[in-house]
């Protein structure tokens, strides 16, 4: 297999691994004790970003030395964690008006869309992760963590924050 | 000059889903002491007692609880939750926790970061609904009368000034309500207790006031012997539901037995002697 038939599948899956996890981590279906967890003082907002911090720390290691074995530039190994760091605020900001489940499947669409129009276009494989790119993540992980932010103040009180 | 503030009070409060309105310019007051929501499904039961469990917002209206208005900043809405104690009506249980993590679980949510303190915690309130010697039993192994005493027992965590409790009775047999009644009665003695249910047993025997709701509004607020004599020829127990039944409704899953419900009619009994007045 040669690097660029393997970097496609590896940077279509990987920075989409953390937003499942996160996803899969809370909301009314997938949590029995939302209704607990939205009523007391700890805070719906705090269990979430907890969670988030638990998924993280267990997916991100192990698609980090997954990385390590795609062929390509050394750098490819790290380069995913951009959008992959963006990608999960962006999740956590849509969750908050739609849901997880829609959001998820919102980042999803929008994640396979960059890597497969690019495969598509004739770029390099590795295009969605290069430095340019890096940027764009960035900027829109800050707008995400902004919307949070946003809907925090609004909504926190009510206990339907996130 | 002194001012008493009642624990929660609610003006003009309103909520709607979509074009439905739950609640309609609701005004009532609950201070120390159990007091029964009843009516019938729909009625906005539910609704009032996630807002006044802070779990959902009101759209129109004040709602004040411990003093408090928890739409105002996180830190009053934060310590109204430290002395709530909230049993919702349908509440999930992780079938692979015990009865005891269940409960220490949400004793972390509330905030129990000692380990010795929030043990001993626990124990208390699984005492108190009787599941001590039921604590390492794995909650999906427990019957629903027994799931619904541990949620009864997390509510109880820390001795809340505020409970909340929507339908706690459903699932448990007769005796299981007769110790249930005597745990709220103890509680009412210090704590404002709010409840929903559909068994008036519930209400006669538990709460010095009730609050019936229909349609989102306040059709009722007063002593429970009040609403006895309010309802004096026109609530009858039937056998079947009868053609000059208004509203009538079934107390049992197999239901031999109906109240039914006679308004605006002329306030003698109906004649069949398959029917019991209730009041």
């Amino acid at each position: 297999m040669s690097g660029g038939t393997a970097l496609a599948p590896f940077l279509l899956i990987a920075p989409l691994a953390p937003v499942l996890g996160v996803a899969a981590a809370y909301g009314p279906r997938q949590d029995p004790l939302e209704a607990l967890v939205a009523t007391a003082p700890y805070g719906r907002t705090r269990l979430i970003l907890l969670r988030t911090l638990a998924v993280l720390v267990s997916v991100l290691p192990v698609t980090a030395l997954l990385g390590l074995a795609v062929p390509g530039p050394p750098w490819l190994a790290a380069a995913w964690l951009g959008p992959a760091l963006s990608l999960v605020p962006v999740l956590l900001a849509l969750a908050g008006f739609v849901g997880p489940r829609a959001a998820a499947t919102i980042v999803l669409l929008g994640w396979s869309s960059v890597v497969v129009a690019s495969t598509r276009g004739g770029l390099d494989p590795a295009w969605p992760v290069e430095a340019g790119q890096q940027g764009v993540y960035l900027a829109l992980a800050v707008a995400a963590c902004a919307v949070i932010a946003i809907r925090l103040r609004i909504d926190r009180q009510r206990g339907v924050a996130l | 000059m002194n001012v008493t503030r009642n624990t929660v009070e609610l003006t003009g409060v309103g909520k709607r889903y979509g074009r439905k309105h739950a609640l309609v310019d609701v005004d009532l007051t609950f201070d120390q002491g159990i007091t029964g929501l009843l009516g019938p499904n729909g009625a906005g039961k539910t609704t009032l007692l996630r807002i006044v469990a802070t779990s959902i917002a009101a759209d129109t209206g004040e709602v004040r609880l411990l003093g408090r208005d928890p739409h105002r900043a996180f830190a009053d809405v934060t310590a109204v939750r430290r002395e709530l104690g909230y049993l919702p009506q349908e509440l999930g249980y992780p079938s692979d926790m015990t009865a005891f993590g269940f409960v220490e679980y949400v004793a972390v949510l509330k905030e129990w970061n000692d380990r010795e303190r929030r043990t001993q915690e626990v124990r208390r309130v699984l005492d108190l609904v009787d599941l001590s010697d039921q604590a390492t039993v794995r909650v999906g192994r427990l019957s629903g009368g027994q799931r619904r005493r541990v949620g009864l027992a997390q509510a109880l965590l820390a001795d809340p000034r505020l409970v909340v409790l929507d339908e706690p009775t459903t699932g448990l047999d007769p005796a299981q309500r007769a110790d249930l009644r005597r745990t709220l009665s103890t509680l009412g003695h210090r704590s404002t207790v709010l409840l929903s249910t559909h068994q008036t047993e519930d209400v006669a025997a538990l709460c010095e006031r009730v609050v019936v709701l229909a349609g989102g509004t306040v059709r009722f607020d007063g002593a429970v012997t009040d609403m006895v004599a309010t309802a004096v020829g026109r609530v009858w127990l039937a056998d079947e539901p009868g053609d000059d039944a208004l509203v009538s409704w079934q107390t049992a899953p197999v239901a031999t037995t109906s109240w039914a419900v006679r308004r605006r009619r002329a306030r003698t009994p109906p004649s069949r002697p398959s029917r019991t007045p209730t009041c």
